[in-house]
Formats: structure tokens, C-alpha cells, sequence
């Protein structure tokens, strides 16, 4: 009778709101205050990492005072993403990796740029790049960048 | 105070509405309402579905019928708050899904709050469709009005290609 339509498009979309809490605040305001990365120290193993609640190793509080670490690191691992899904953190292709900072104990997770993909290489030293004007975002961090 | 930030999950996705259902969309395609007939009972559902729900007799292609846009409402609710907390603009959906998808997204068909949504039996069914009611006599809409369908301009073969029904009498 009709030619049948073949396909319905929908698009599931659902809002929500996240809350940093008060360690991952922490970090994001002092990054925008001083532009510098700060890490927390477990009290128990002193290692610094990435600041949360407690310490992933010992579950010992990490200390109150959070300390500055180096923009500098090595890189562990990466990919580079050529196709589009939702929630990127950029358009593709770029490339995203596991960067462990200078005297740190936990890895941290950007994007490197200013890079040719195939010139990548695990344990590379990266730098970070810094936005112009710092926004409290993890995006203060534009990527890193491969050094020397 | 933590900072708080807004996120979203968008999910794109197609779903195949198969011969019976498709049948009708094509057909709203070409600003028709169809049916489909029961073979054994002769009830016509509007919109068609797989199965007579009494008879539980498979639905042919074959037995599509045309039915006149106009019926009577059975049923209705005034939706008077946003279902998505926030209706999405364009330029925020735009950023997720394609471009060339972006037209024929649903969300942004959603009406400004308060809008009606109705049971309509079409006078040639048995059976009642949901949708819109918009005009500017909303005030008199009761059970029991007389409604047309308005079609939108232009038709892609979904639902809402009727862009509403209007209030006849």
C-alpha cells in the first residue's frame, strides 16, 4: 500500500548533575589559582597520587594539604582514536594517554597533541599546555605535548 | 562546597519499525492515516500493531486500510513540566549527535510546556492513537471533541509527521 518506512530515529538523553566532591575540588581550584597540578600524599605509604578520599593501595585518608607536582612525565600508554563516540573528550582523530607525572604514583589521563600518532612511544617524556585562562577544569590542561 | 557539573547521556540510535508499523509510517510519509483490519474479527487499529489483541491473529500488509484524519478524543492530560529537566536546545543536541540527523530528532518536537497529549479514536478505528492536541481553543477541549490532524510540512515517515490535532467543533 505504502512504501514502509525503514527506520525510527530516537536518541535516548538523560541530564544529570556531578558532583567533584571535596578532594577533586581541591585539585581543580588550585589548578586554576596557581596553574599547577596537585597531587595528594597517602599518609600511610607517602606516595603521591591523584587526589581522592583515601589511598587505593593502603585505604589510609591521604594528607590534608595538597602538594604541587611537576607538569612533566612519562608517558605509559596511549591510543589514538580515529572514529566519533559519545562524551569525547575531542574531535578525532587525537590521540589519548596514560601519563605518569614526575615523582607521582598514579597515572593521569589527557590527550597528546603537537604530536605526529606515529611518532608516539611508550615512556616518551610529555609536558602539559596550559590554557590561556584557567576555567577549574581538567581542560586547563589543553593536552600534552612531547619534550626533548 | 564541591563544584558541581552538568553531564548528559545521548544515545543516538535507529530502531526498525518492521512491514506493519512501517506500512503506516510510509504512510504518514504521504500525509495518510492507515489502519490495519483483523482478518477474523474485523477490528481496525489505528496505529496497527503485529497481532489482534482479541484474536491474536497475525496482521497482513494486505489488509491496510485508509482512515480519515478525523476522530474524537477519548482521553487527555496537560503535561504542564519537561520531561528531560531541561529541553535540549538545537546547538546543544547539535554538538551530539550528526548534523544530518539533527532535524529528525525528536526531542526538539516536544512542545513548550504546557502542551496536551490525547487518546483520538478516528472515526474509522477501533482503537485509539496518542498524540498532540494544539490550537488556540484548548480551553474548550473536553472528552468527546470533534479533532483533525495537521500535518507538518514536511514528512520523513514518524509519527510526527502529524504535527498535531486541531480542535474542529
Amino acid at each position: 500500500m505504502f512504501e514502509p518506512a525503514s527506520r525510527v530515529m530516537h536518541t535516548w538523553y538523560v541530564p544529570y548533575k556531578w558532583s567533584f566532591g571535596q578532594r577533586a575540588t581541591e585539585f581543580l581550584e588550585l589548578m586554576k589559582k596557581e596553574q599547577k597540578i596537585f597531587f595528594g600524599r597517602c599518609t600511610s605509604c607517602k606516595k603521591v597520587m591523584i587526589p581522592t578520599a583515601i589511598c587505593g593501595k593502603c585505604f589510609a585518608p591521604l594528607e590534608d594539604e595538597l602538594v604541587p607536582v611537576k607538569d612533566e612525565g612519562v608517558l605509559e600508554c596511549f591510543t589514538v582514536v580515529y572514529l566519533p563516540f559519545p562524551t569525547q573528550p575531542a574531535a578525532p582523530p587525537y590521540a589519548y594517554g596514560y601519563i605518569r607525572l614526575d615523582g607521582t604514583s598514579s597515572i593521569m589521563p589527557h590527550i597528546i597533541e603537537e604530536v605526529d600518532y606515529d611518532d608516539l612511544r611508550v615512556g616518551m617524556r610529555v609536558k602539559a599546555v596550559w590554557r590561556e585562562e584557567l576555567e577549574g577544569d581538567i581542560y586547563d590542561i589543553k593536552y600534552f605535548k612531547p619534550i626533548d | 562546597m564541591t563544584k558541581i557539573s552538568n553531564w548528559d547521556i545521548t544515545v543516538p540510535y535507529q530502531w526498525t519499525p518492521g512491514p506493519v508499523l512501517g506500512t503506516f509510517l510510509g504512510g504518514l510519509r504521504e500525509k495518510t492515516i492507515t489502519g490495519v483490519k483483523c482478518n477474523s474479527c474485523g477490528k481496525v487499529y489505528v496505529p496497527p500493531q503485529d497481532l489482534c489483541r482479541d484474536c491474536l491473529e497475525d496482521m497482513q500488509v494486505e489488509n491496510f486500510v485508509e482512515v480519515k484524519p478525523e476522530g474524537t478524543v477519548e482521553g487527555f492530560v496537560k503535561i504542564r513540566q519537561n520531561f528531560f529537566g531541561e529541553r535540549p536546545s538545537k546547538e546543544y543536541l547539535s554538538e551530539r549527535i550528526s548534523p544530518a540527523d539533527i532535524d529528525q530528532h525528536p526531542l526538539l518536537w516536544f512542545p513548550e510546556v504546557p502542551y496536551v497529549v490525547a487518546m483520538i479514536k478516528l472515526d474509522e478505528a477501533d482503537t485509539c492513537m496518542l498524540h498532540l492536541v494544539k490550537g488556540a481553543d484548548m480551553d474548550n477541549l473536553k472528552m468527546g471533541s470533534r479533532v483533525r490532524a495537521a500535518w507538518k510540512e514536511e514528512t520523513i515517515g514518524h509519527i510526527m509527521d502529524i504535527d498535531s490535532f486541531k480542535i474542529t467543533e
